[in-house]
Order: structure tokens, then sequence, then C-alpha cells
């Protein structure tokens, strides 16, 4: 009986607890679903925006709304809502996201970066805290806490995570930068130098590096030393960005075609912005502009044989939009098609009469084939389209130059200067034409222009360069 | 079995056992229903229509640099007048306005090198106002020393004689007056951009239009300098932004004698923020001066254009030196920001242009204005689309009324081209 007694009290005991645990599972069921729905409140304006983008939003509120799957769909429209530029949505999703998976690093650390993006530092930085304690070696993360610290004058804190950042990768390029920018705003001269040498030790293409030791130099008086660090700053293009792999790779979630064409064109990865522009050539196949923008990038690919479909491609689509015309005659000029320029160029300028660029091109290919005076001809006609542009005078300053008309060349030359102060290549001609006449005061007022114009190709500055010593010594400068 | 293990009173306990868990786990509260309020779209009031329009000064030719417009009772005639920089040709204009309601333009000075700001205030304090002129060089990237200070001398019937007080130096992007030394003669905050490298620096007037300087930071990408005492201790500091891969909003506090301590009081870590200008204004009319930061800066980009974060905020002024950053909205190539009341409902409002949009969208803005409900909750009001690429605004009262009306101005160096404008005036629609 006692037996009996006891059964019956372990196995109500049991339905009792397996209920509860059902009870509470159903519980934090639901009140993770009414998380997931209440940040998915805001919703941006959908208007206007890709079918498949709306779709795939759709779906994902639907999921919300639903109950099912709430982290899975939330983080749908956080990267959707990111990568298409809709911030402050995606900073609501994925602060859900972060409170529904406080373990997952990545959900931390994309809700910082949207804050510090838009200045939120108080916010961010916790968020960055958090995130490295999940990720401590996402060292993206940590060289984003040493800047949020660096702005919040906290400069020990940040130098200590920068140095964090270099035990665990020494070559950090960036670590060493932000460690030097910090110790300049510090005045502390000998550990910037330190720093930024260090940085360039490797990798002496690093721009920023090259611009903290000029600041240093400047600081301390070795003018020589700034002039050196500054020839180098002439010479190299912009860093590029810290790679950040959990952030980066959003963009192909982008239906944003602007914004596909705008960040194929800045990030220096090439397969990857080649990558970008075909996915933008895939949501919006008649769009001229993107497969122009295709076209150039496969150009500096030297993939000419599909550059030239994309160019050809935008030609058809838009063929009143000279750019489009201008774009295929660069590629043909650089695979050497004189057929093909000519074509394109007679073609482009019955579609876009009053191009002063498709003017411009036929005036080059023209002085190419030494027909002159049609060439000027061409020039005057771009010239008279375009009037506030510089680039026919300078070519017109070219065909005299060909010509052996000095004066008038001069002349053009100084009129596309008045025009553009800063056109690279009239203050490399005007240089050059100094450099052959032997006057070396002009010569070197000009190079000294070459020389700080950043716009100047590297080849062209030292080229400059070379002739400018061989004609008055080396070391004249 | 189990019929045996589970009689009527069995079940009657078991069931009441699993009730009383239930309630033990999830509470006795109600469930939360599931959200029925309306899902929100980010709201945007559309008020074209709220201010009329029409261009004012020289017609409009080519394609217009107006870099900097600033309003002024320059002859002190009692009718505010327009002053402004035409970064194209050069020169420093004056919209005279006389009688009220009629402008008419004069060039007040010609062969400036680039004047991207202009400041009327009376440096020589012989009681007429001079103009303090920045001057870049060259409005496109360069890296020389080309920029230049100049002080436009008023000899009291606004003839000017131009001094030339320093050049060959970091590009000048702005320059106001203080006397940072208490020694009773106004001397000069400069704010150099540069390129590269770039400097702030205040110049101390010795007298006889000679100014001697110091060197406040080496930095590149300064946009503004602004005069205020900004932590209540009587003394004039300098606020600066400084924007390229910096993005930061400095503090210089004086001690009273020209010394100058410096903090950064704001910093994104976003290079490509985009910081466009500054400007000082009460916002919460507390008697501190805050501090309205635009970033909507796209000239950099491989396409001009805008950026998703662009858009307005405002550092408001706690006292002895800290700031607090608060974002008022979002808005695509924001530049200019204005602190005024446009609606008259006695909260100060911020006004904004765009100089950096995607202007072929039709939907794209190029005025706003952020509405301040009196608590600091600021609601964005369309103004208008068109005209395009508008880089500066001012508000004042021209006509005497106490409505206050603004002149926009507008910078086109990159297309489209079709909805271009010169200097615009706005003022407010009269009611049906």
């Amino acid at each position: 009986m006692q037996v009996k007694l006891k059964s019956r009290i372990f196995l109500i005991a049991s339905i009792v607890l397996l209920a509860a645990a059902a009870g509470g599972y159903f519980r934090r069921s639901s009140e993770r679903r009414q998380i997931a729905r209440n940040a998915a409140t805001l919703v941006p304006d959908l208007q206007g925006a890709h079918p498949e983008l709306v779709e795939r939003v759709q779906v994902a509120r639907a999921q919300i709304q639903l109950g099912g799957q709430p982290v899975e769909a939330l983080a749908t429209l956080t990267r959707l809502y990111y990568a298409n530029g809709w911030f402050a949505p995606a900073a609501r999703t994925c602060a859900g996201l972060v409170e529904l998976e406080p373990h997952n690093p990545q959900w931390s650390y994309l809700l910082a970066i949207m804050r510090a993006n838009s200045g939120q530092l108080h916010e961010a930085l916790p968020l960055l805290q958090q995130t490295i304690r999940r990720a401590p070696d996402y060292l993206p993360a940590r060289l984003k806490i040493a800047a949020v610290l660096t702005k919040q004058n906290q400069a020990d804190a940040a130098i200590a995570m920068e140095k964090i950042v270099l035990e665990k990768e020494p070559a950090n390029i960036y670590a060493w930068v932000g460690l030097g920018n910090i110790y300049v705003a510090q005045k502390k001269w000998d550990l910037a130098r330190e720093s930024f040498q260090k940085a360039l030790s490797f990798s002496d293409q690093f721009r920023s590096a090259w611009l903290g030791l000029v600041s240093v130099c400047e600081a301390t008086g070795d003018n020589n030393a700034a002039a050196e660090a500054q020839s180098h700053v002439d010479t190299v293009s912009r860093s590029p960005d810290s790679p950040d792999p959990w952030i980066d790779t959003l963009l192909e979630e982008c239906y944003n075609v602007y914004y596909l064409r705008v960040a194929a064109s800045s990030i220096p990865d090439m397969i990857f912005a080649q990558r970008l522009l075909e996915r933008a050539a895939r949501l919006q196949p008649k769009d001229a502009a993107v497969h122009r923008d295709f076209g150039m990038l496969l150009l500096r690919l030297r993939a000419y044989g599909e550059a030239r479909h994309h160019l050809e491609l935008a030609t058809s689509l838009a063929p009143a939009d000279s750019d489009n015309w201008i774009g295929l005659i660069t590629l043909l000029r650089a695979i050497r098609d004189e057929a093909g320029i000519g074509q394109a160029i007679r073609s482009g300028l019955a579609q876009c009469p009053s191009s002063a660029g498709l003017w411009l091109e036929r005036g080059r290919m023209l002085r190419r084939t030494h027909a002159f005076d049609e060439a000027l001809a061409a020039f005057a006609k771009s010239e008279e389209l375009g009037a506030e542009d510089a680039a026919p005078h300078v070519e017109t300053a070219v065909v005299y130059f060909q010509m052996e008309q000095m004066e008038p060349a001069l002349r053009e030359l100084k009129a596309a200067l008045g025009l553009q102060p800063n056109h690279p290549f009239a203050q490399v001609l005007m240089a050059r034409y100094a450099i052959m006449a032997g006057d070396k005061t002009t010569a070197s007022f000009y190079f000294e222009k070459v020389r700080r114009n950043p716009s100047v190709l590297i080849e062209d500055k030292k080229q400059l360069l070379e002739a400018f010593e061989s004609a008055f010594g080396a070391g004249s400068r | 079995m189990v019929n045996r293990l589970i009689s009527r009173r069995w079940g009657l306990l078991l069931g009441w056992g699993v009730v009383t868990a239930g309630l033990l786990v999830n509470g006795c509260r109600r469930a939360e229903p599931v959200a029925t309020q309306q899902e929100n779209v980010i709201p945007t009031v559309e008020d074209i229509g709220y201010l009329k329009s029409g261009p004012v000064g020289a017609p409009l030719e080519g394609r217009p640099w107006i870099a900097h417009v600033t309003a002024v009772d320059l002859d002190h005639d009692g009718l505010m007048d327009i002053v402004a920089c035409d970064a194209k040709a050069n020169t420093v204009i004056w919209l005279r306005q006389s009688p009220r309601g009629h402008f008419v333009e004069t060039v007040l000075a010609a062969n400036l090198p680039a004047p991207v700001h202009v400041e009327a205030v009376d440096i020589d304090q012989d009681g007429d106002l001079d103009l303090l002129v920045a001057c870049m060089g060259e409005i496109m990237p360069n890296n020389g020393k080309i920029g230049s200070v100049i002080i436009l001398e008023n000899d009291g019937h606004e003839h000017f004689t131009k001094h030339v007080i320093a050049e060959n130096i970091a590009r000048v992007t702005d320059v106001r007056a203080g006397d940072f030394n208490g020694d009773g003669k106004l001397d000069l905050a400069v704010g150099q951009f540069g390129y590269d490298q770039g400097e702030i620096r205040w110049m101390e007037n010795m007298g006889n239009w000679e100014f001697k300087s110091h060197i406040l930071l080496n930095r590149s990408g300064t946009v503004n300098v602004c005069v205020a005492d900004m932590n209540g201790d009587h003394t004039p500091d300098i606020v600066a932004a400084v924007s390229q891969e910096w993005e930061e909003i400095y503090l210089f506090e004086n001690d009273g004698h020209g010394n100058f301590t410096s903090k950064i009081i704001y910093g994104s870590t976003n290079e490509d923020y985009g910081t466009s200008g500054i400007s000082l204004c009460d916002l919460n009319r507390d008697g501190r001066p805050d501090i309205l930061y635009t970033n909507g800066d796209g000239f950099d980009y491989a396409q001009p254009g805008s950026r998703p974060w662009h858009g307005v905020q405002w550092l408001e002024n706690l006292g002895n030196g800290a700031f607090k950053f608060h974002r008022i909205g979002d808005f695509k190539g924001a530049y200019s920001p204005v602190g005024v009341d446009l609606d008259g409902d006695g909260a100060t409002d911020v006004v904004v242009v765009s100089a950096f949009n995607e202007w072929s969208d039709p939907q794209a803005v190029s005025l706003m204005y952020f509405k301040n409900d009196g608590h600091m909750n600021f609601t964005p009001h369309v103004l208008a689309r068109s005209p395009t690429h508008l880089l500066t605004c001012v508000a004042a009262d021209f006509d005497g009324t106490g409505q206050p009306a603004l002149v926009t101005g507008g910078f086109h160096a990159y297309p489209p081209w079709d909805k271009m404008s010169r200097l615009m005036l706005w003022r407010k629609n009269p009611s049906p």
C-alpha cells in the first residue's frame, strides 16, 4: 500500500515537474518571439526597393509574426536592412538579436558598428567590449575599441588595446599607425616616429603611416626628413580600409545598385568589387551605368573580352549617354583597336553630337593619325561644348607641341591652368617644357606643383624627377 | 494499470498540481498581446510650399560655386544685407538691401584666391564692419601652401582695403575673431584644411595689421572654427570641426591670456563620416552655447554623393567643458546647420541644406528643417527638392517682421546641372 502511494506521488510529481518545465519552455519561447516582434516593428520605406528584397523582407517579417525561427528571421532582416542602408531599422533588429543571442559576438559587433557609424560612441563601446569577451581574437573589434577610446580621450586605454592587437598580430599595420597617431596627439614624438616606421617596415605603401611621419618630422623641425616622407605620401594612393570580414560580406545582401557601384569603386579588393558589380548587373540588367562600371573594372583587371561585352552593352542600353561611349573608347584604346575606336566615335557622335568628351576623343584619334588640323578643329569643338573644361586646351597644346609651335602650345597650357590650376597633365607638360628649354626656375616651380599634386601618376612624377635631375643635376631641386 | 494508479481523487490532485505548476512558472499575469500598434515608417513631413523662394543678386550664369553666405547689416542702415563668397569668380560680394525687399549686388573684393568663408566684424574697432575672408587658394584637392587669411578693411563707407594677414599656408577654410589674450584687441582663430597636413592657429593682433601666429593643432581637415565662451569662464574659447579621416570636434579652452588647452569633445570612428560644418546655437535655451554639427560631405568619393549615415546632430553643452552627443536626424549630404525658430513656436529648430544627395532621384531633398517640439525631439520637414547642390545657408530677419527668412547658396561642381541656383531667398509662404 505504501509502495503504491509513493509510486503515485512520484508519478504525479514527475508529471507536475514536466508540466512546469514545458510551461517554462513555452514561456521562454513566447518571450523570445515577443522580443523578435518588438525588434521588427520599425519598417523602412520599401517603396521603390527591388522586388526580391521586398519579398525577402516580407517573408522574414511574416516568420517573425508567426513565431517560427525568430533568430533566423531577425538575422535575415538585420542583414538586409544594414546592407541596404536602412540603419535605424537594422539597429533595432540587431538589438533584438543581441538580446536573443547575447553569446553571439557577431550581433554585438554589428550593432556596435552601426552605433559608431552614426556617431554614438558611448553606446558602441560596451557592445565592442562584449564582442571581444566572446571573440577575443577578432582583431577588427579590438582596433575599433582603440579608435573609440582615442576619440574619448582615453589614450592610455587605447594604447593598451593597440598593444594587445600587436601581441596577437605583430605585423598589424593598423595597430602601429593607431599607436603612432595617439603618440602624435600626446606629442611623444620618438614613440610616434618608431610606431610609424614600424608600420612602414611591413609595407611602405601605407599612406597614413607616411602622413604620420611627416607630422612628426615637421613637429620636431626635421624638415628634410619631412620632405622625404612627403615625397612618399605623394607617390602612394589611399591606405586600404582595415579588413573586417563580419561586415564586408554583408554587401552581398545589398540590393541598392547605387551602393553596390559606390562600394565597388572604393574597395581595394577588385575581386570582391567584381562580385558586387555582378550582383548589381543581375539586379538591374538594363542599367547601363552598372555595365559601364563593370566594364571599366574588368578593363583594370585586363579582362578585355568581358570588359568589351559590358561596355558595348552599356552603349546599346543607353546610346545617348556619352560616358558609355567614352568608356568603350577607353577600352578600345587599351587594346589598340583603332578601327573600333573610329567606329565608336562615329556612332557616339551620331547619338551625342554635343558631347564635349566625344569630340575630345575624335581629336585624340586624329592627332594619332597626324591629322593635326582636323584634330585642332575637333578640340576647338570640344572646348566650345565644355567651356569649363581644361582638357581640350591641354590636348590642343599637345598638338601644337607636335607641330613644334611652342607659343600657341604654351598659351593653351596656361589657358588650361587658368580653368583648372591643378590640372595634372598641364602641370607636367609645363614642367617638361621648362626643362627642355633649360629654364630651371620655371621648371622648379612646376615641378613642385607636380610633386604636391595627388592626381599626378606616380610614374610621371618619377620620370619628371629623372628629367629634371638629368637637365640640372642630381640634388639640384 | 494506469487506472489503478490514477484514481479520480489522484486525477484531481494531478490536475491541480499541473495548474499550480503552470501558474508558478508563467505567473499570474495575462499573456503579452501581440503588438497591435501601427507599424512605423520613419516619419518625415512634407512641407514643400512652406517657404516661397526666389533668386537674389546677379542672374544665374554657368555653374555657380557659392561657398559661403552670411547675413549682416553691413552699412548699418537698419536693413539686413547678404554677403557671400563666390569661389569661382574669386570674389566677395555684397547684396545690399535698399530699399527693403530690394537687393543690389556689388563686388567688394576681387581676385581673392578661392574665398570660402567671410565673417563681418569690426576688427579695428573703428565703428564699421570689416570682413575676415578665408581663402583656400584652390577648392580642389591640393597639398600646396596656397591658403591665405585676408581682412577687408571698411573705411566706413563700404569701400574696402585688402590686408593680407597670412599667406602661403595650408589652405584656409575659416577665420573668426575674438580677444583671446585679453589685451583689448581682436585676435583671429584660423582653421586650415590643407590636404595632407593642415593646422588650427590663433593669430595674436599686434596692431597695425600685424598678427603673430600660434599653432594650436597640426592636423588636416579643419572645416570650421567658432569662437565663444564655451565653458562659462568668461573668456573666448575656440571650437573646431576637423574632417578628412579624423572626424573630430575640438575644444580649445582659453585661460584668458591666450593659453589654450585642447581636447576632443566628439570624434567619430567612421573615417567617412563626412564632417561638413558646425555652428553655435543655444539649442536648448539653457544659457550655454551648444554645437550644431552636420556630416554630409561626399566629394571625396569616386562618385560624389551621399552615405546612409549622413545627417545632423548637436553637442549639448553641459558646462565646464563637457558635452553630450545627440543625433537629430539623418539627411544625405547635410551641410551648414542653422539654429533658428523657423516656425515661430518658441523652440529653436535646425535648418540644414544638402550639397551631396542622390540628385538623379527626384525625391532627393535639398533643404530640410528639423522641427523642435520644445523638448529637443526633432521631426524632419522637407522644405525643398529643388534647387539642388546647396552648400551654405543663413537665416535672418530680412523683412523686419521678426520672421526669419533663409538664404541659400548653390555649389555646382558635379552633375546633374538641371536644377541649379546661385543665391536664393526663402520666405515663409503667406497663409492662404
